[in-house]
């Protein structure tokens, strides 16, 4: 039963009846209810239990402020956590489940945190389980239970999310009536506009008014603006549209909530959209906070914020109670006595702390048969689990002292109001400073840091007719500075009241609460009272931001919007300093919580990361190959034939590498023509080796350091011409290697003149390895591949069926072999060509698994797998590679004291004493015998294999004075297995001299 | 998130770009005269400079052009973006 | 004949079954591997080298920093030293006309691109979701193109005529990945690839 509705009035539609559940139970509803009107208008009070002292609650606000009904919605893969009953619109088949309150609402049996409350000051989790250490789990798996902070979904979202990208002149936050000026005056002068507002009406604060707006009602009014943006293609109007970041540059994120508040849509529809603003300017129009009174047992279900009251009445047409108390200490409360009045309650008490002065608003009030008392406070409320009356004390504002209980008054509704805090949240994120304003006591934004502007009641600016002058004046003065014409614009006729001045009142208990004198409650989202606030004073915490942390006040998905400003002046109480002196926290982004959906957008899955994939993938695909990827790209690890385990069919490909002929795709080897006049000196930089006495047609294997001395990549380089190298990175390394080579060129030689272009893409690299691999290629081509014409490691160009290619006679795995380059259009096409031709040779392709073993036994290393970072040529046995005459980058770091060191770590191979134990990859190594104290470790295990041509396992390290402690005996410890005694050797395993890559 | 302005491409947003550290670092044109401690000096020693900063940044999506940035490093401001080229600092010509 | 043995990057990427008839919102793909591109290197201070290069091409270079200029072929400004022809003419015969005297460098880069062009009353809508460029209609104009990223992928964009056509220009490894983007991103516009031989 919708006990609460009334019979008329609202933007509901009564004959559009909506079901749905909350906790288990079934009601009805209104299309163009929240959650929570429709929670109101069926009468519940309890909709949550509170944080730490699971005390019930009920609603208080009507928008993003609202701390107590924070709900799970849905259920399955589409569940959503700490979802606000008053930013929900409502839908058909609705669930809605309280997130605390376990067992139940109505029975928490964590209520005794109440009853034992003192104990559960601030800081007690911190005091409490902090010992033993251990313990900690065991602790943390009740404390979230009691917590209850809502449940993530265990399945994958179904939903879709999407980004957007937009560029404007002016981005307008907030849809009010200053918002809406500002839009209408800034549209009409062609400038590009983007307004957004949370709600799915524009209007704001008019949408709960019935004030007479050009002598229409405020809804006539507001339709008619929207109209006018709407006509304006310059124009976009965003609803349900969340402004909840904003970053430098006048960068700010806009989460658009698409299909929330439908009960069903399309298949692929988009959930929520991520807008992604880049705005020459910005106005700030989120309007403002009413703040709550703090008073005993202030968190009572059927306490209410007056705001809330006239929004439930006047957009929703529930009434929340019939026999009401409202406390203010301000005028803009009355409206809501009235709007109770004139909603048929029965009667309407108002207890104001001010002392009577005129008004059009009291005298509004006394009209309509409100009855009035001033000079008086609210001093306790009765009523566990939904109020049932209140105590009133008379009260000299003069002293800030409350007499004593004067009178005890019954009601089902107790309406509250401490005046009103301007939303600065997202001024605040852009960089601008507050400032305390006296007269409207509140923050109001100071200059901003940005090119933006605040306007209307976020601005401070309280009266409806400022804040459309504001509005207006805001537009035209953007668009005038952005190069537009001003349109004219006339301020819109409304009412002008007589008002008398709010009167702060930040408690009503002006010290620290007695022991025995129920909580007073500043943040209710995190149960922070005000004695907590004098426990962190005398404990010694007196900034605010420490007090914050201390108390939590300001924290979580609430960032402050209630209870910051009562803390920060109840704390400037304890500390006997103005509000001014105190400060505000930091407020950040996001100014309410964002689904992780929509910050993925559509980066998921497969799209989450670009795979790279080569012009041979789909041969690697069809042989059935297990993928790895490295750096983006996607490579074949090794190719199994039948039911082939990874051990036999890489032992099958490392044979074939050395006993006949294997194929590698190397496609993904970073490439780089490199030309110009000044290329040799250049190269001479950059790398460690002679390149100035390379020969034409000459490769050669090169390192480059960081200036550091440190080994950064290598790879084999060629010389083309005169003025013209190709150069090869590791895999991973191209694109760092490209703009660090860039960036050497660019910012300390410019004057060079050299020219660098990638070939990465265009050019795809095909190995063909093993003793047979010259009679093969010797098949389809007519360069003369014989030894005394094309010798190790010597380029040239040459043809294949018509093809153009690029031949390199160098190897990564000791064998004789060729590196094939061609235009990758034509490189699967060549694949299966030298695949035919290698036939009766056996031809294996192989993968990295392969790739890698071959080139262990050789003991060559791979940068970052052998290097980390540390290691310099000198150390990896690479000293032959450095000249001693030129300079290089990293040279002179070479001569450097610890780059001399003895004890360095240096490059050598390990073999398990056992001759088949397989040396973890990562293991340490330390001496057989024990030692007392620390175990010294001695150096660690980069690289290991099972060696198929050797017959055992080879590996390789990086070790201390390694090279001086060939034949000794080390423990290779790793978590994985027990301890593998191993001995160093030299970093090579196979083939020592070298003849088998050189062979005539 | 920065607006940056490459000097050739115009205003490009913060992620086109990659960073490059403190600017004006000029390499020794002979480092083999230096000290161990004047070589350090250059390869480790950066200014971390609270306020005007000047640093390179490369627009590493874009034209792949390094150049030269002046921001606050306070409050993020831009200042300037400009090209090595014109740079008395950054183009002596090493012997 | 060797026009036959070629494999480009987008080959297979259309799914013939899902080929769907497209809404007056939704757009039009067109996958153009099938052409050569050629990488210029040269200084703008060297009015030889510009003039070479303006002869060898037959066609305007363009030295305005993200313009590109048309003729027998698209030749677009990469960096103030570097710039890319695309084209349906044999690389071979331009090549050949360059002079080794002059300082002007070129790099066949024809396996390591291909070309993309959408068409369609939604293409700014779509490809704003992934590129952060302001690319509306008075802000990047016909003849003016850009290097960026769309999503995780850096292409070169480029704005050919007002229907409006844009051109995107992709590295081979990532073309897969970009023409995914464009499917899965395109969704709610629905999107029709097609291959142009």
């Amino acid at each position: 039963m919708q006990t609460n509705r009334l019979n008329q009035g609202g933007f509901i539609d009564r004959n559009k009846t909506l079901r749905f559940t909350f906790n288990g139970q079934s009601y009805s509803g209104y299309q163009g209810d929240t959650l929570a009107s429709a929670l109101i208008a069926n009468g519940i009070k309890i909709v949550g239990r509170s944080f730490k002292y699971h005390r019930p609650r009920g609603i208080i606000g009507s928008g993003a402020e609202e701390p107590n009904a924070i709900f799970q919605i849905g259920s399955g893969a589409t569940t959503e956590a700490g979802m606000r009953a008053t930013q929900i619109e409502l839908y058909d088949g609705l669930v809605a489940k309280s997130e605390k309150g376990w067992p139940s609402l109505s029975f928490d049996i964590a209520i005794i945190n109440d009853w034992f409350s003192k104990l559960f000051g601030a800081g007690f989790y911190y005091k409490t389980f902090m010992y033993p250490a251990k313990f900690w789990k065991i602790y943390e798996y009740f404390l979230r239970r009691m917590a209850g902070l809502g449940q993530a979904p265990k399945q994958p979202d179904p939903d879709h999310y999407s980004h957007q990208n937009i560029h404007c002149d002016i981005l307008i936050v907030g849809a009010g009536p200053a918002g809406l000026m500002a839009a209408v005056s800034a549209g009409k002068s062609g400038a590009k506009v983007v307004i957004a507002d949370d709600q799915a009406m524009f209007g704001g604060s008019l949408l709960a008014s019935k004030e007479i707006i050009d002598g229409q009602s405020s809804e006539e009014w507001i339709a008619s603006q929207v109209e006018c943006l709407k006509a304006l293609p310059n124009v976009t109007c965003l609803s349900r549209s969340t402004v909840f970041g904003y970053y430098d540059y006048n960068f700010l994120t806009i989460n658009e909530r698409c299909t929330n508040h439908l009960s069903e849509f399309t298949a692929g529809q988009i959930r929520q959209k991520l807008w992604r603003v880049r705005a020459k300017r910005v106005v700030l129009a989120q309007g403002a906070f009413e703040r709550p009174l703090v008073f005993p047992n202030n968190d009572r279900p059927g306490i209410m914020l007056a705001s809330a009251v006239s929004n439930y009445i006047h957009r929703y047409g529930v009434i929340p109670g019939k026999n009401a108390v409202l406390f203010t200490n301000n005028d803009s409360a009355y409206q809501a006595a009235i709007d109770l009045k004139m909603a048929g309650a029965q009667s309407v008490f108002i207890v104001d702390s001010r002392s009577e002065l005129p008004s059009d608003m009291v005298d509004a009030a006394k009209k309509c048969g409100v009855e009035l008392q001033f000079d008086a406070v609210i001093r306790n409320a009765i009523g566990n689990k939904s109020i049932k009356a209140v105590e009133i004390s008379t009260y000299d504002a003069n002293d800030n002292t409350c007499k004593d209980i004067a009178d005890k008054r019954e009601c089902d509704l107790l309406i509250y109001s401490g005046g009103w805090s301007p939303a600065v949240h997202l001024h605040s994120q852009s960089g601008g400073k507050n400032k305390w304003d006296e007269e409207r006591h509140c923050f109001v934004p100071d200059k901003p840091s940005q090119a933006s502007s605040s306007i209307g009641s976020c601005n401070g600016t309280w009266i409806l007719e400022d804040c459309l002058k504001e509005g207006i004046n805001c537009g035209q003065e953007m668009v005038t500075n952005l190069g537009f014409q001003a349109a004219d614009i006339n301020l819109p006729n409304s009412k002008k009241i007589k008002i008398s001045p709010m009167k702060p009142l930040w408690q009503v208990i002006a010290k620290d609460s007695p022991e025995h004198l129920p909580k007073q409650f500043v943040d209710y989202q995190n149960d922070t009272t005000v004695s907590d606030i004098y426990l962190a004073v005398r404990e010694g915490y007196t900034g605010i931001e420490h007090v914050k942390r201390y108390t939590a006040l300001g924290f979580g998905t609430d960032q402050g919007k209630l209870g910051n400003i009562n803390g920060m002046a109840i704390l400037g109480q304890a500390l006997e300093k103005p509000i001014a002196q105190i400060g505000t926290t930091t407020f950040r982004p996001a100014y309410t919580p964002v689904t992780f959906g929509v910050v993925a957008g559509e980066d998921i899955d497969g799209m989450f990361e670009p795979t790279r994939k080569t012009a041979m993938h789909n041969f690697h695909t069809d042989r059935k190959a297990p993928l790895e990827i490295v750096g983006q790209w996607v490579r074949p690890w090794y190719f199994p034939r039948d039911n082939e385990d990874m051990l036999s069919a890489v032992s099958r490909e490392c044979m074939a590498a050395r006993s006949s002929l294997g194929i590698m795709d190397a496609s993904t080897l970073g490439k780089i023509d490199v030309c110009g006049k000044d290329a040799v000196s250049f190269l001479e930089k950059i790398y460690t080796h002679d390149v100035a006495k390379m020969s034409i047609g000459q490769c050669a294997y090169g390192v480059m350091l960081g200036e550091d001395g440190m080994i950064k990549d290598d790879g084999v380089m060629a010389r083309l011409g005169e003025n013209h190298f190709y150069l090869t990175t590791t895999t991973g390394g191209a694109a760092n290697v490209m703009s660090w080579l860039e960036q050497w060129l660019q910012t300390e030689w410019p004057h060079l003149d050299v020219y660098m272009t990638s070939l990465t893409d265009h050019l795809s690299t095909i190995a063909l390895v093993g003793p047979n691999s010259r009679r093969v290629l010797q098949t389809l081509v007519n360069t003369d591949l014989s030894a005394e014409l094309f010798p190790f490691m010597r380029t040239c160009k040459s043809e294949i069926a018509g093809i153009a290619i690029d031949l390199y006679r160098v190897s990564f795995s000791g064998e004789l072999a060729f590196e094939i380059n061609v235009n990758s259009n034509f490189a699967l096409h060549l694949w299966n060509l030298l695949m035919k031709a290698g036939k009766d040779f056996g031809i294996t392709p192989y993968g990295t698994e392969t790739m890698h073993v071959l080139r262990a036994e050789k003991g060559f290393i791979i940068v970052g797998q052998d290097t980390d970072g540390s290691v310099n040529p000198l150390d990896a046995g690479l000293g032959w590679l450095v000249s001693k005459e030129k300079d290089f980058i990293g040279k002179r770091s070479l001569e450097r004291a610890d780059s001399m060191r003895k004890d360095r770590k240096q490059l050598v191979g390990l073999l398990s004493v056992d001759n088949k134990s397989v040396i973890p990859e990562g293991a340490q190594l330390i001496e057989k015998k024990s030692t007392s104290g620390p175990t010294p470790m001695y150096g660690h295990v980069s690289s290991s294999y099972y060696s198929p041509v050797l017959g055992y396992p080879i590996a390789l390290a990086l070790v201390q004075s390694g090279r001086n402690r060939y034949g000794d005996k080390l423990l290779a410890i790793s978590s994985d297995t027990k301890a593998i005694e191993v001995s160093i050797t030299k970093p090579i395993f196979y083939d020592l001299k070298g003849e088998r890559q050189r062979v005539e | 998130m920065l607006l940056i302005k490459c000097p050739w491409c115009g205003e490009r947003d913060e992620t086109e770009f990659s960073y490059g550290g403190e600017a004006a670092i000029k390499r020794p044109l002979k480092p083999k005269d230096l000290n161990d401690e004047q070589w350090a000096d250059y390869l480790f020693m950066r200014k971390n400079t609270r306020g005007l900063f000047l640093e390179q940044w490369n627009h590493s999506v874009g034209c792949r052009q390094w150049f030269l940035v002046e921001r606050n490093t306070i409050t993020y401001e831009i200042i300037s973006t400009k090209r090595i080229n014109s740079d008395a600092l950054n183009s002596e010509v090493p012997q | 004949m060797l026009n036959e043995i070629k494999k480009y990057a987008l080959d297979g990427f259309i799914n013939e079954k899902e080929s769907s008839v497209i809404s007056p919102q939704g757009l039009e793909i067109n996958i153009r591997a099938e052409i050569n591109f050629l990488n210029i290197r040269g200084s703008i201070n060297d009015s030889d080298f510009i003039e070479h290069a303006e002869a060898v091409f037959q066609q305007t270079l363009p030295l305005d920093f993200n313009t590109f200029s048309v003729g027998e072929h698209h030749i677009y400004w990469l960096a103030p030293d570097e710039w890319l022809v695309v084209t349906d003419h044999d690389l071979k015969p331009i090549v050949q006309k360059i002079s080794p005297k002059i300082d002007l460098y070129v790099t066949n880069q024809t396996g390591g691109y291909t070309q993309l062009i959408l068409q369609g009353n939604s293409v700014r809508s779509l490809l704003s979701k992934g590129c952060t460029l302001d690319i509306s209609e008075k802000k990047f104009l016909i003849g003016q193109c850009a290097q960026t990223g769309l999503g995780k992928a850096g292409i070169l964009l480029a704005l050919t005529d007002s229907s409006p056509t844009f051109n995107i220009i992709v590295r081979r490894s990532f073309a897969e990945y970009v023409g995914l983007w464009l499917k899965q991103c395109g969704n709610e516009f629905g999107v029709n690839f097609t291959h142009k031989h």
